[in-house]
């Protein structure tokens, strides 16, 4: 028994139908021949032979069924029928279908988009091995707005957690968001850079792909310049030479050699990292005096047989060792309810991304979905409602009701997997422009570009699919419940839809309508959210300011404890002068960060001498800015009291600040802030000048006071040099000119120019974003339910065409019946609106944690969204409505 | 009994017809003839249960089929037995007495 013969054999029917048919027919005809003449040969009237023989062999047709079923694959044979049936039904109604596929293609290509890119950024597990032993370790705050979340870790308790807690197979320390120049044949890059302890990779457990990782034993003889590489790096820049192993490679003003090739995607702690070098602590960083450098991470291995919940209780113990130690840190600790923590590495670096913006982006998407479902759906119960007829004919010819709903089920798949497959390019587009819209290189924690989630767009498709096939069985399954007469004589007259059907189409109209309001609901908060936002205004003129940032490497620039500023300073004085002299620039100025930006977004902690804090008040911390006379004046941030820091506030001279307007108002409320007194690093400064309070870093993060310091006057914060140019000139004019202005100082400069105003748009990008997205997918939901109300109510005057027109020829004014049209309309769409209504209030309480301006949050945002969807929706019926009132009643009453 | 259509199971009424081929080959009517001869009338096959069954069987490769012309001159298509058919024949014959015999036995007991 061989199956390819027997499918070969089956198959063959699917090539060569006719002839096989007409040989069947000749044979079965020569087999009642022979039959015939037997019965003549015994003694039969030629008549009798013949009714004799019928009888004998049995029906012909059936025969031939019965055979048909034997000889080729039935199921395939009338898929392949239903599924031509399906085109031609489809290329029948074009304009149903058209609306049907592109709804399915922008709802299934949107939401398929989304999903891949949140299931890449927050939901995609971990790739180190046994990630959920994986922790990261660091301060927590428990008194602190940010409560149990663990936040990052400075070197000196590092170091004591590496040499006491024993929950942890491995420790790690993390020192991110570092640049190095790196120098290679014909071009010079600045790459971020990440420097490690060796224990990070026991604590990842990933192999590299090639060569190896950097262990302890290598730093303890020898300087320890020994880099990996990310595979990003390797293959970009390295153009994946694998026998770069070994070699060497010039990273700032040293030479390291290359150990080994990370494998694609891999990153520690969501940190960006093209490479990784070993850290190696100064003594500086060993002692308590940076304690307070809390800008590290830290990540672990919990120990085999270890719960999370017993290496908690540990640190608990180690912190309280540790304030036994030093009991002069008591008391603060006290205040802030402070202790060593751990969470989850993936949760840790979940809170990092903007991870509700992007659910809300899904949510939204899986509401258009919904109203594209329904759409559809309302087309369907449309289209078949209106084949009734054919239905039923087709079961009093013999057909069952599963041969029907077969059939039916055929043409809704095979509209699905169109509209599948339409979604498709939908889908790649929204993958590639997500990503870049949500700016999510930087954020993103595994460095993979975002792949088709398929598991998710084949259950969307699966679940539309139902939807579909749900819809449409249900007129087709009432008729054929019906006694097969009393339906055909039904249809003799032309009847109003059943009450079901209508019922269901209402149903849909009105589940559309509130949808709709609900996402515009959403829509018109976030933007009002963002019309406010922009309309306070950020404290610093946004117009007309260009950025430049330039790297100061401390190796090209020194700057390091002990130093001197001078290149530095030398540096800054010649660029200003530079600057200022280019043809087009007002003013010039330079800090070490620029306001609005994610730079350096690092905050200080200060005294006010005399100030006493309340219990569990936050601790006084702050931005710094570390700037030249005039920076106010180029940012357009107004002076309030005082003055300006001066070329006289030099290296040799008192300490000078210039305090944000909050430090003032809170810690020194009684007499002027000015000429008081503020302890910052270990230095008494004088308050010399009160600006206003400014945004200091992206929405999304928090926002706090800022002072500003005489550059002069401290060693560098940072090592980059940020440059403010107020011009009248676009950005990209200037671009040029300044870049060649800063590398005629230096030509190993790198610089990146941005303006103020791209910092503002990037600063509000959180509450903005959801505004935009909202805005979309408000209008596509709107115009959808729009389409819908629209079918709905034609075709109720389709169907009711007769009963207009008896209507008309009895003598009713024709604004009646195109009243009689919108009040089906105006029904429908008020009971939706009501339904959108009551749907939206909890809506609003969950977008109002979500935003900054709580007040766009206002329930009249609810009366303007049901007056759009009415006023829309309205129209949409308005042409149903006017084509009744057209109807003329001779046509109408001849028509079926 | 004699134009009593009783039910052949499928298995057994393609069984018979390897049978009824073992001899010559037949065309459909001849089948028919042959079956009805060999059952004593018992079993009279209408053409709704030949030509599916003949059609399994050449799916199987069990028989193969011809055209040919009949006895009067008319033209039939001809089935015959072909070697893998013989062999099957034998296989079913020996399974269907172990079968029966069996069935046969069982009944007996009181």
């Amino acid at each position: 028994m061989n199956p390819f013969r027997s499918l070969f054999f089956r198959l063959q029917p699917f090539f060569r139908r006719q002839k096989i048919e007409t040989e069947l027919s000749e044979e079965m005809q020569a087999h009642l021949e022979m039959q015939t003449a037997a019965n003549l040969a015994a003694g039969m009237a030629p008549e009798e032979a013949r009714y004799a023989a019928r009888r004998q062999c049995g029906g012909i047709d059936q025969a031939k069924e019965s055979w048909r079923d034997e000889r080729s694959i039935r199921w395939l044979e009338d898929l392949l029928r239903d599924v031509r049936h399906a085109g031609r039904q489809l290329a029948k109604h074009r304009g149903t279908t058209a609306v049907t596929l592109l709804t399915l293609a922008l709802c299934l290509g949107v939401n398929s988009a989304v999903f891949s890119l949140v299931y890449a950024v927050l939901l995609r597990p971990y790739p180190y091995t046994e990630s959920n032993r994986v922790v990261n370790l660091g301060m927590v705050w428990t008194k602190l707005p940010w409560g149990e979340m663990v936040q990052e870790i400075s070197p000196p308790a590092f170091l004591e957690l590496e040499g006491s807690a024993r929950s942890f197979a491995a420790v790690g320390f993390i020192a991110a968001d570092q640049k190095v120049d790196v120098r290679l044949p014909g071009q010079m890059l600045r790459v971020p850079v990440a420097s490690v302890t060796p224990g990070v990779w026991s604590v990842a457990g990933v192999p590299p792909l090639i060569g190896r990782c950097f262990q302890a034993q290598d730093l303890a003889f020898g300087e320890g310049k020994l880099a990996v590489l990310s595979y990003e790096f390797w293959r970009e820049t390295l153009n994946s030479d694998r026998t770069i192993v070994g070699r060497r490679l010039r990273l700032d003003d040293g030479t390291y050699e290359v150990l080994g090739v990370m494998p694609a995607g891999f990153s520690l702690a969501g940190k960006q990292a093209r490479l990784w070098i070993p850290k190696v602590f100064s003594p500086a960083e060993r002692s308590e005096e940076s304690r307070g450098a809390y800008a590290f991470q830290a990540i672990a291995r919990l120990k085999d047989g270890v719960s999370l919940e017993q290496a908690r209780q540990e640190l608990k113990v180690l912190h309280e060792n540790f304030l036994a130690a030093h009991p002069e840190a008591r008391e603060p600790a006290q205040q802030m309810g402070a202790t060593y923590g751990a969470a989850p590495l993936s949760t840790w670096v979940r809170s990092r991304v903007a991870g509700s913006t992007l659910f809300s982006v899904q949510a939204a998407a899986v509401l258009v979905l919904l109203v594209g479902c329904l759409n559809i759906a309302g087309l369907l119960v449309v289209t078949t409602h209106g084949r009734v007829r054919e239905f039923t004919l087709r079961g009093a010819l013999g057909a069952t009701p599963a041969r029907l709903g077969r059939q039916l089920a055929t043409e809704t798949v095979t509209l699905f997997v169109l509209g599948g497959a339409l979604a498709v390019p939908f889908a790649l587009a929204g993958l590639h422009w997500l990503p870049s819209y949500f700016d999510l290189e930087q954020t993103m924690p595994y460095g993979q570009s975002v792949q088709f989630h398929w598991p998710f767009v084949a259950a969307t498709l699966g679940v539309a699919l139902g939807a579909g096939l749900l819809a449409a069985a249900l007129p087709v399954w009432s008729v054929t419940r019906r006694d097969t007469t009393r339906a055909l004589q039904a249809l003799g007259y032309h009847t109003t839809a059943g009450r079901r059907q209508n019922r269901t189409q209402s149903a849909f109209v009105v589940a559309q309508v509130a949808l709709a309001l609900v996402l515009l609901t959403a829509a018109g908060v976030t933007l009002r959210n963002v019309q406010r936002l922009l309309g306070k205004g950020f404290g610093v003129a946004v117009e007309n300011r260009i950025v430049a940032r330039a790297a100061l490497p401390p190796y090209r620039y020194g700057g390091g404890p002990g130093d001197t500023q001078a290149k530095i300073n030398s540096f800054k004085l010649q660029a200003l002068e530079k600057l200022r002299a280019l043809p087009g620039v007002q003013d010039a100025t330079v800090s070490n960060r620029v306001p609005l930006s994610a730079d350096w977004p690092m905050k200080f902690g200060f005294e006010v001498p005399g100030y006493e804090p309340a219990p569990g008040e936050q601790p006084a911390i702050t931005f710094v800015y570390q700037t030249v006379p005039g920076f106010f004046r180029t940012l357009g941030m107004p002076l309030l009291r005082g003055r300006d820091l001066a070329p006289a506030d030099g290296a040799d001279q008192e300490p000078v600040v210039v305090v944000s307007e909050q430090i003032a108002r809170k810690y020194l409320p009684h007499g002027d802030a000015v000429g008081a007194t503020l302890q910052f690093f270990g230095r008494a400064c004088r308050i010399v000048g009160v600006v206003g309070e400014i945004q200091n870093v992206p929405l999304s993060y928090g926002n706090a006071a800022s002072i500003y310091l005489a550059s002069a006057q401290w060693p560098a914060f940072h090592d980059e040099a940020v440059f403010v140019i107020r011009t009248g000139l676009p950005a990209q004019v200037m671009e040029a000119a300044v870049v060649k202005a800063l590398q005629s100082v230096d030509p190993l400069l790198s610089v990146q120019v941005t303006s103020v105003a791209q910092l503002q748009r990037s600063a509000v990008f959180t509450q903005s974003a959801p505004a935009q997205i909202a805005g979309f997918f408000a209008t596509v939901a709107l115009l959808l339910t729009a389409l819908g109300l629209y079918g709905a109510l034609a075709h109720t005057v389709a169907q009711r065409t007769r009963e207009i027109g008896i209507r008309l020829a009895l003598g009713a004014p024709r604004p009646a019946i195109l009243r009689m049209v919108l009040r089906r309309g105006a029904g429908l769409a008020l009971v939706g609106a009501a339904l959108g209504v009551l749907g939206s209030i909890p809506l609003l309480r969950t977008i109002q944690s979500l935003i900054v301006e709580k007040e766009a949050a206002r329930a009249d945002v609810l009366l303007l969204a049901a007056g759009v969807v009415l006023v829309v929706v309205g129209l949409a019926g308005v042409l149903p409505a006017r084509r009744a009132s057209k109807v003329d009643p001779m046509i109408a009453l001849r028509s079926e | 009994m004699a134009k009593e259509k009783s039910e052949l199971l499928q298995g057994t009424l393609d069984m018979l017809i390897l049978k009824a081929l073992q001899l010559e080959p037949m065309h459909g009517f001849g089948l028919s003839v042959r079956l009805k001869q060999m059952s004593k009338d018992v079993f009279q096959v209408e053409m709704g249960s030949l030509y599916p069954a003949l059609c399994r069987l050449e799916a199987q490769g069990w028989v193969k089929a011809e055209w040919g012309v009949s006895d009067n001159n008319r033209r039939a298509r001809f089935y015959e037995l072909t070697a893998a058919g013989r062999k099957q024949l034998q296989a079913e014959t020996t399974e269907w007495e172990l079968l029966s015999s069996t069935i046969n036995a069982m009944l007996r007991v009181t």
